[in-house]
């Protein structure tokens, strides 16, 4: 029942979206610089990063490929943007229990901006800029549906600030994700080889669902597919369709060599700048769990080039062990796995012996498992 | 229970926060100290219109009285005042006579009298004009003027009423009256009729608009703000009393460090006005004359007499904006933003386009072969709609020049 409750809420989903994508937009909104690429990597990739998972910058791609963040993930970018408009990124995400939590703080500076009179004289300076905080969290859909079982889903949402000349806007936005990791293996291609077991990333992101001052933010659908094609050789694909636009069709490439120096390049078909990429990246895996500098280069024609810089640090977590071994139990637990989740608490409980919640989980899972076990011998029994 | 309701609340940090930027806008600053009633006249010269049109009813061998246009008479007095007759008379000689049955002028006046009389001015069917008397044949056009002489002395807005009258007679003493021609055509009618009109005295050469342009046809500068820009600077004149147009004009202007005058000796110079179109002067002051921060009256030489404006102007050069294209009225709307191009780019080909922050083409403003004029952005994107709030970058890709500037649409 609940499966076809399920299928019913995504068709809807599907079907809003396609009506929302196909209404006809004006070919600008107040919130466009929620489209400008947010992370030195994405750009190094063509901006197909809707299916990169384990980053941070998932806030602003797909907030659901956040899920697969194991600790503490910070991300931070400097961007030269068009003329002398800058922009700068923050963003971390670290997961709590089941989920995946991440913020993100974008700030666009347009370099300022002198008012000058219908004779070219200089009436005002004016310094404009945007800002967009974002909250998003991501878990695996199982904890929603069933049918989602396996499925990273992520929900985000931004409050946006523009401030013009003497006035400024506002708006709210939303952004939705689904995440899938899976094998050709796994979809029933039994082959052995190594391309079938070989993990490939999919992801869904419908984006920018909200207001800006009096416009509509700029809605945005994008399909993506990411791989790791061979050792060291990494490839996504996307497809976007953003309103009162054509289809983009975005690919990037990621070869690392010798484990440290990361190279990029990535092209997109459908924009009307930065159709291409080029990125470096330097790895630094024996600083925190993961340091990394990237930075990307677009070419965007009569704008100019574009540079951006960026940095990834990926820190152990900072919860303590007893409660790590407990959130670790809480999981096993709720998937049924009832010994690991056993383990995990008496794991906490030795190191620390008063702890009364874990305690008392630990007492609850014993009666839980004597009442299965009464319930699986009357099985046996009536067998 | 093995599936966890997971509530999702996410708090919008609605907080209003302050997006005003820093500072207010400066205004402009006015220089412009002299009273603001238009001009003033170093003359007594008058003028004159005659602003009605000349119609008589059909009259026995006359297709009325009427007239084309309106008349002037600048600048020896003299209004002359074309009247047309038609004859659809039944004599191939019949006679015509025009005459001033009455006039006076305005209650009180104070001036000489004035004069007139008609003249002959031609005929393409006849023999005998001499007036009053006109013979001419059928279908012929008799084409008289009345000359009105306005004395000098004549005040302006004196009004001067006149009353024409026009008869018929044959030549053959016949009486005229109704008559029906050999291809069945009836003719005739009334045997006389008149009609009235009168003649203004205006000022002569007024100066309906003077205003400086930099390829800006559009803005009008002297009427509308007080600065010139130092480049470029022409400046046009619009005078009326045509057709009887100014034979030279010349303009001059007198720069002066201070708005009083009081500055030193002001550099008086002038340049002739060519007319570039009926009614308007144009001439360009040299650039090397006036300088950035000269206070500049300026005064027209029509025919010989001057024409004093009291207007001073500061002159001031355009803003250094530290780009060679140069960006005007760039927060819009009201009205449209402007640039620029150096003069290098003339002749070049190149490309005008908006674009927005995140780098999409919004308006394709102009390609081709750049002109030495204003290139304009109504702020509309290529299908037509107000782009909406926010910066865009209007990006100049011409060969020998690539820069990009900011408008901004409020």
């Amino acid at each position: 029942m609940s499966r076809n409750i399920g299928s019913r809420t995504a068709g809807w989903v599907l079907c809003l979206t396609l009506v929302f994508i196909s209404i006809i937009y004006p070919l600008t909104s107040e919130s466009d610089f929620l489209k400008i690429p947010k992370s030195a990597r994405a750009i190094g990739l063509g901006d197909s990063y809707t299916s990169i998972i384990g980053d941070s910058t998932a806030i602003e791609y797909n907030p659901a490929a956040m899920n697969t963040i194991e600790n503490f993930a910070l991300s931070f970018m400097y961007q030269s943007w068009i003329d002398n408009a800058y922009a700068c990124y923050l963003s971390g995400a670290m997961k709590i229990y089941d989920f995946v939590i991440g913020t993100s703080l974008y700030y666009v500076d347009y370099g300022g901006f002198s008012h000058y009179d219908a004779y070219g004289m200089l009436l005002s300076e004016y310094q404009p800029h945007d800002i967009c905080w974002k909250a998003a969290i991501s878990m695996d859909g199982g904890l929603l549906f069933d049918f989602l079982t396996g499925f990273s889903v992520g929900i985000g949402a931004g409050v946006i600030g523009r401030g013009l000349a003497d006035f400024g806007t506002w708006g709210l936005t939303l952004d939705l994700g689904i995440n899938y990791t899976f094998t050709l293996q796994r979809l029933g291609f039994k082959y052995d080889s190594d391309l079938f077991r070989m993990p490939i990333n999919a992801g869904f992101a419908l984006q920018n669902i909200g207001f800006t001052g009096d416009t509509a933010a700029p809605l945005k659908g994008t399909l993506g597919i990411s791989a790791g094609l061979a050792k060291d050789l990494y490839l996504s694909l996307d497809v976007a369709l953003e309103y009162g636009r054509p289809f983009l069709y975005k690919m990037g490439i990621e070869y690392t060599l010798f484990n440290i120096l990361i190279l990029r390049t990535g092209f997109n078909l459908g924009r009307d700048t930065g159709n291409l990429a080029f990125g470096l990246g330097l790895r630094y895996p024996e600083y925190f769990n993961d340091l990394r500098l990237d930075y990307a280069f677009s070419y965007m024609g009569a704008l100019g080039n574009n540079h951006n810089f960026s940095l990834y640090v990926d820190f152990p977590v900072f919860v303590d062990q007893v409660s790590q071994y407990y959130q670790q139990g809480i999981y096993h637990y709720l998937h049924g796995d009832y010994e690991l989740a056993k383990e995990k608490w008496l794991k906490a409980l030795a190191i620390d012996p008063e702890n009364k919640l874990v305690r008392k989980k630990l007492d609850d899972l014993e009666k839980l498992m004597k009442l299965n076990q009464m319930v699986d011998s009357d099985n046996g029994t009536s067998q | 229970m093995n599936r966890l309701a997971a509530t999702l609340l996410l708090v919008f940090c609605a907080c209003t926060l302050s997006f005003g930027a820093p500072g207010t806008p400066s205004g402009t600053v006015l220089t412009n100290y002299s009273q603001l009633h238009f001009f003033y006249w170093s003359t007594s010269f008058t003028n004159y219109i005659m602003d009605t049109s000349l119609t008589m009813g059909s009259i026995y061998g006359i297709d009325g009285i009427y007239s084309l246009a309106a008349y002037n008479g600048y600048p020896d007095y003299s209004a002359r005042i074309d009247l047309y007759i038609t004859n659809l008379g039944n004599d191939a000689d019949n006679d015509a006579t025009l005459f001033v049955s009455s006039f006076s002028n305005s209650p009180g006046y104070p001036g000489s009298p004035w004069t007139y009389h008609f003249e002959v001015a031609a005929a393409d069917v006849g023999t005998n004009y001499a007036i009053p008397f006109a013979l001419f044949g059928v279908g012929a056009i008799f084409h008289a003027v009345l000359v009105v002489d306005i004395p000098a002395d004549a005040p302006t807005n004196t009004m001067g009423y006149f009353t024409i009258g026009g008869t018929t007679l044959s030549n053959s003493n016949h009486i005229a009256g109704t008559y029906t021609g050999y291809n069945g055509i009836s003719y005739g009618g009334e045997t006389h009729a008149g009609t009235s009109f009168t003649v203004r005295v205006i000022p002569p050469n007024q100066i309906v608009d003077l205003y400086a342009s930099d390829a800006i046809d559009t803005i009008t500068i002297f009427n509308a703000t007080q600065y010139l820009r130092k480049i470029d600077n022409f400046v046009y004149a619009v005078l009326r009393n045509t057709p009887v147009r100014a034979a030279t004009v010349n303009l001059w202007y007198a720069v002066d460090s201070l708005p009083d005058g009081a500055g030193g000796n002001p550099d008086d110079a002038s340049v002739p006005m060519a007319e570039v179109s009926p009614n308007l002067y144009k001439a360009k002051i040299p650039e090397d004359a006036v300088k950035s921060g000269n206070y500049t009256a300026f005064f027209l030489e029509i025919d010989g007499l001057n024409y004093l404006t009291n207007y001073t102007y500061l002159l001031k050069g355009i803003y250094e904006q530290g780009y060679e294209t140069i960006v005007m009225n760039n927060i819009i709307p009201p009205g449209s933003a402007y640039i620029k191009l150096p003069e290098k780019t003339l002749g070049k080909p190149g490309k005008i386009t908006v674009y927005s922050i995140a780098g999409d083409i919004v308006r394709h403003v102009y390609e081709g072969e750049i002109g030495n004029t204003v290139y304009g952005w109504d702020g509309t994107d290529d299908q037509g709609i107000l782009a909406q709030t926010g910066i865009y970058f209007i990006v100049v890709d011409v060969e020998n020049l690539k820069e990009v500037r900011k408008i901004m649409v409020k």
